[in-house]
């Protein structure tokens, strides 16, 4: 717990110039807000943070009062690094700005985009903040290189032209010298002012006086602190300058600023960003690396550059698919900068102090108290204002199709299909639909197969009725809803949206109510639905790639998976640790490359750790090529995967399998200790509507004081599935009841249908069971079981087996089922002991192939039973042990 | 040919046993006439052929097992079961015969 509050609180610390509400907080820690707001206020209370009142109430860090640095300026404040990298060079800058009687001339070197004109800015705010300059001193500001083709040109514009000097000259003109008199004058590419121009400069600097074009005799004087600044670094230059000019100062290149200060230029562009836009931005974690470690080659500048049009895209998804935020993710950056992420290994440790591994994703929220940032040159919104006219015009001209499409295609379709296999396929009892929906149900699948000359399940219309009233409840209550892709759908399916218009018109008719076009399009998907369509085998298949660290790692990992599945399907990449990560990047794009056809369907990288994890994404974009990754992959996760692409199961299928197992696999490793108090979630779309109805029949069927109901709505599927991540961290989730399955790893998932039934309520109380206690068992037990000393210690043992075996196996069975294997175990260890027990477990060659993971890892965890009394388990035993947890195992 | 049969059924046979005899124990006590056994699964299907089976209680170890008997017995009209955990754990023969009459 106080870890976490650790975490809050340096993460307020690290930004320290910022004020957070506890929902960004718990967004980019990814913790509950509830949890996080308790923090913030125990923080407050402890008063290690500001609390800023208001709606949202804002947090942010209390630098601790120490000695207040003398001169801190508010100048510089602003410029990142300014006491880090740039802490000399600030020094420097307000040294030539207080010197007296009126302050040093000053050169600037740096590499383009290094900030010498944000740089040159501040100085001069430093001069009137530190009152070296009046607060009406002006700052003029040129850049020598937009005059450079016509010397003469440039240098009236400097120092003004006097009447006649040239045709064309009909009055005297002032220069900027003369504008920028009792200020500062900044020339940004002086190097470009031609010689003549630079030796009056010079004159200026060592005299204070200075003559305009066609002035012969008289002199001129003003009072300007002349700054220039020059990317030119050769000698002949450096040397005249430094001469001449007393005080120069260099503004070192982007690489060689600290990670700190890269991660502070990006956090602050994108807060910026996000203010401008007044929307919120979230970005991966991965961005925010590539950004910090990637080497642009005009440095802030550049790196300026590439987080807008990385801004822009992301504006552009968020107006084209209407997301309530930008987001940025890897694929949106350009390749220069997803090259970063193959820096990672080489960065300093210091990255991960300050871009945290569990932090996944960056918020970034609009301030509404004046940011007052480093990089000010944005003022402009133009390319917003594009994207915005853009999107516009598609959305008039309809041409938004496409993109649509591939939503409806990804995003529906999985919504359509979960929806349904989930419900049960038997009569739904009166409390959840009203008999007349599921008459007009029955009536309008009973027309739809007779026009369409096919069947429908019980469970399809289940769910149609289950829809119907949310339907009919939100026509009535004249809530809009919008197909995404109704053309799609009628052009696709034009015999179903005929069926459809007839059996809206029937519905309407019945129910008094007029139904929306888009609705219909609704009802035609619901017609197209065929479970029995579902995993379409591929004819190419997907190609699995196994990469790790290690002479033979990735090799011997795939081996062992081949063997056991008797197959070739797959690729392994070994990478020697004396392999560098460029070498290895070439090789395994080339080794894709070469077989660029066969992947049609996508590849799926496996990779242990490290910058593997990061091909990627890059590889995708480079080859052109649907690609997914699986980091800290191990055996049993290679083993899944090869087995579903040899299948030929999709790509996005293989991936999400996969990913269940390992988050099992790390669940189960992790979270075995559980002092949390048991909590089943209830849902629905609405987070009101069954929810409710399924809160108060839990209520009256399980202990509510012992097991918490927690209602939640269900809009999105990742977004839910986050919500439940965050749950598990507070409670121990027993199960997820409710209208829309969702196949989260260690939660069973019970629908509706199932608590109003009642078999499957029970197996849900039977879930809720704690442990049986093991003294009572041992105790009934005592005297029947003879041959093997203490019943107590057998018990005790034969369960702390049964446990560790649960665990080595990632399997889950309900406490009463443990019971069972546990009295089992224990009459088996008796047997074995006093007779020569035997019986044969048919097809057990065949068992054990399919088993073969489970069966040594069940065969090694009963080995402590097997020392202690001095037994054997036969084969045929181990083979129904195994056989007994699969079968029972909880989803 | 006894009143009541009552088949238990778990992974071997043996756990249950000795569940057998206490509920033996207690059908002796309150004066019924029980023929009360165990089988492995495997033998579940022998015993079901040949012997009129009335009530069928699963070992919870085996509850897996229970739509299988389910649809095995479906036109016999011979109720199923998986016997409660507690009773189980405690090899409550009293409780679990009471249990098996009451599914009768």
């Amino acid at each position: 717990m106080s870890n976490r509050k650790d975490l809050v609180l340096e993460y307020l610390q690290q930004n320290p110039d910022e004020s957070f509400s506890a929902r960004v907080l718990a967004e980019a820690l990814e913790l509950d807000r509830t949890n996080v707001s308790r923090y913030l206020n125990e923080l407050y209370t402890d008063n290690k943070v500001h609390k800023i009142t208001g709606r949202p109430v804002l947090f942010q860090f209390k630098t601790p009062r120490t000695k207040k640095e003398d001169g801190e300026s508010k100048a510089f404040s602003k410029i990142i690094g300014h006491s880090l990298s740039l802490k000399v060079m600030v020094q420097q800058a307000k040294a030539a700005i207080l010197y007296p009687p009126r302050g040093l001339h000053t050169i600037i070197f740096g590499q383009t985009g290094t900030g010498k004109s944000v740089f040159a800015r501040s100085m001069y705010e430093f001069a009137l903040e530190s009152k070296a300059m009046s607060q009406d001193a002006p700052f003029i500001s040129f850049n020598c290189a937009d005059y450079a083709q016509n010397p003469q040109l440039l240098f009236g514009h400097i120092f003004g032209v006097k009447k006649g000097s040239y045709t064309g000259a009909t009055e005297d003109t002032p220069g900027l010298l003369k504008k920028a008199d009792g200020g500062i004058l900044f020339l940004d590419e002086i190097h470009r002012l031609p010689p003549e121009g630079q030796e009056m400069l010079f004159t200026f600097i060592d005299k204070g006086v200075y003559q305009p074009l066609g002035e012969s005799g008289k002199e001129y004087e003003a009072s300007v602190q002349i700054i220039g600044a020059t990317t030119e670094n050769s000698d002949v230059l450096l040397s005249t300058f430094n001469r001449r000019i007393p005080m120069s100062i260099t503004l070192p290149p982007l690489s060689e600023r600290t990670i700190d200060e890269r991660y502070q230029l990006v956090a602050s562009f994108l807060q910026q960003e996000a203010h401008r836009l007044n929307q919120e931005i979230v970005a991966e974690r991965d961005v925010i690396l590539a950004f910090v470690l990637y080497h642009p080659e005009a440095n802030i500048g550049q790196v300026e550059r590439d987080l807008k049009l990385v801004c822009a895209k992301a504006f552009l998804h968020y107006r084209t698919n209407d997301e309530d935020r930008l987001n940025i993710s890897q694929k949106d950056l350009p390749l220069q900068v997803q090259k970063g992420l193959l820096l990672k290994k080489e960065a300093p440790d210091r990255l991960n102090r300050i871009i945290k591994s569990q932090q996944k994703r960056f918020v970034f929220e609009p301030k509404h108290q004046n940011p007052d940032y480093f990089l000010g040159s944005g003022e402009d919104m133009s390319v917003y204002n594009a994207i915005e006219e853009r999107v516009d015009e598609l959305i008039k001209s309809g041409a938004q199709k496409i993109d649509l499409e591939t939503f409806v295609q990804n995003g529906m379709g999985h919504y359509f299909s979960d929806y349904i296999e989930q419900l049960a396929s038997r009569e739904v009892r009166k409390e959840l639909i009203s008999s007349d929906i599921l008459d007009v149900t029955e009536m309008v699948y009973d027309i739809a197969e007779k026009r369409l000359n096919r069947t429908f399940n019980n469970s399809t219309r289940f769910a149609f009725s289950l829809h119907l009233q949310s339907t009919l409840d939100r026509i009535r209550e004249n809530r809009p809803i919008i197909h995404p892709n109704l053309n799609g759908v009628r052009k696709q399916y034009s015999k179903e949206f005929q069926v459809a218009i007839e059996l809206s018109a029937l519905i309407e008719e019945k129910f008094d109510i007029e139904i929306p076009l888009d609705e219909i399009g609704f009802i035609t998907m619901f017609l197209t639905i065929d479970l029995t369509e579902k995993s379409e085998e591929l004819q190419e298949k997907v190609g699995v790639f196994v990469m790790m660290h290690g002479k033979s790692t990735a090799s011997s990992m795939l081996e062992t998976v081949q063997e056991l599945l008797d197959t070739k399907v797959g690729t392994a990449l070994d990478m020697p640790l004396t392999t560098k990560v460029k070498e290895m990047y070439e090789w395994v794009r080339i080794t894709i490359r070469d077989r660029i056809k066969d992947y049609a369907q996508g590849i799926l990288l496996l990779t242990d750790m490290g910058s593997l994890n990061s091909f990627g994404d890059i590889l995708a974009e480079e080859l052109d090529v649907p690609i997914k990754t699986l980091s800290m992959t191990s055996t049993p996760i290679v083993l899944e995967a090869v087995r579903m692409a040899s299948l030929g199961r999709s790509l996005e299928d293989i991936y999400e399998s996969c990913q269940r197992g390992m988050n099992n696999n790390i669940q189960q490793t992790f979270t075995i200790k559980k002092d949390k108090s048991p909590a089943i979630v209830v849902t629905c779309f609405t987070g009101e509507g069954v929810a409710k109805k399924l809160e108060e029949k839990l209520e009256t069927e399980i202990d509510t004081t012992v097991t918490k109901i927690i209602p939640l709505q269900y809009l999105q599927r990742e977004k839910f599935r986050q919500r439940i991540d965050q749950l598990t961290e507070e409670y121990d989730l027993k199960a997820i009841v409710g209208t829309v399955a969702l196949d989260y790893s260690s939660v069973p998932y019970y629908s509706a249908l199932d608590i109003f039934e009642g078999d499957k309520l029970n197996d849900l109380k039977r879930h809720l069971e704690s442990e049986f206690p093991i003294e009572e068992m041992a105790h009934s037990l005592e005297g029947t079981i003879k041959s093997v000393g203490s019943v107590q210690e057998l018990m005790e043992l034969v369960r702390d087996v049964v446990n560790k075996l649960l665990v080595n196996t990632q399997l889950q069975i309900d406490a009463g089922v443990k019971v069972g294997v546990i009295l089992h175990l224990a009459f088996l260890i008796d047997s074995l002991k006093t007779n020569a027990f035997l019986r044969p477990f048919p097809n057990k060659e065949i068992f054990i192939k399919q088993n073969r993971i489970l069966m040594d890892t069940t065969k090694t965890t009963c080995i402590p039973l097997e020392r202690r009394y001095a037994i054997q388990f036969p084969e045929d035993e181990i083979a129904y042990l195994v056989y007994m947890l699969t079968e029972n195992k909880n989803h | 040919m006894a009143d009541k049969t009552i088949m238990l059924v778990c992974a071997a046979g043996m756990s249950t046993s000795l569940l057998v005899s206490k509920m033996q124990k207690s059908a002796e006590a309150k004066g019924i006439d029980a023929d009360i056994f165990a089988v492995s699964a495997s033998e579940a299907d022998a015993n079901l052929a040949n012997k009129d089976v009335n009530v069928l209680l699963l070992g919870p170890q085996v509850r897996f097992m229970k739509s299988q008997f389910e649809k095995k017995v479906a036109d016999k009209n011979i109720p199923v079961d998986i016997i409660n955990m507690q009773d189980y754990g405690m090899m409550n023969g009293e409780k679990v015969l009471d249990h098996a009459l009451t599914l009768m």
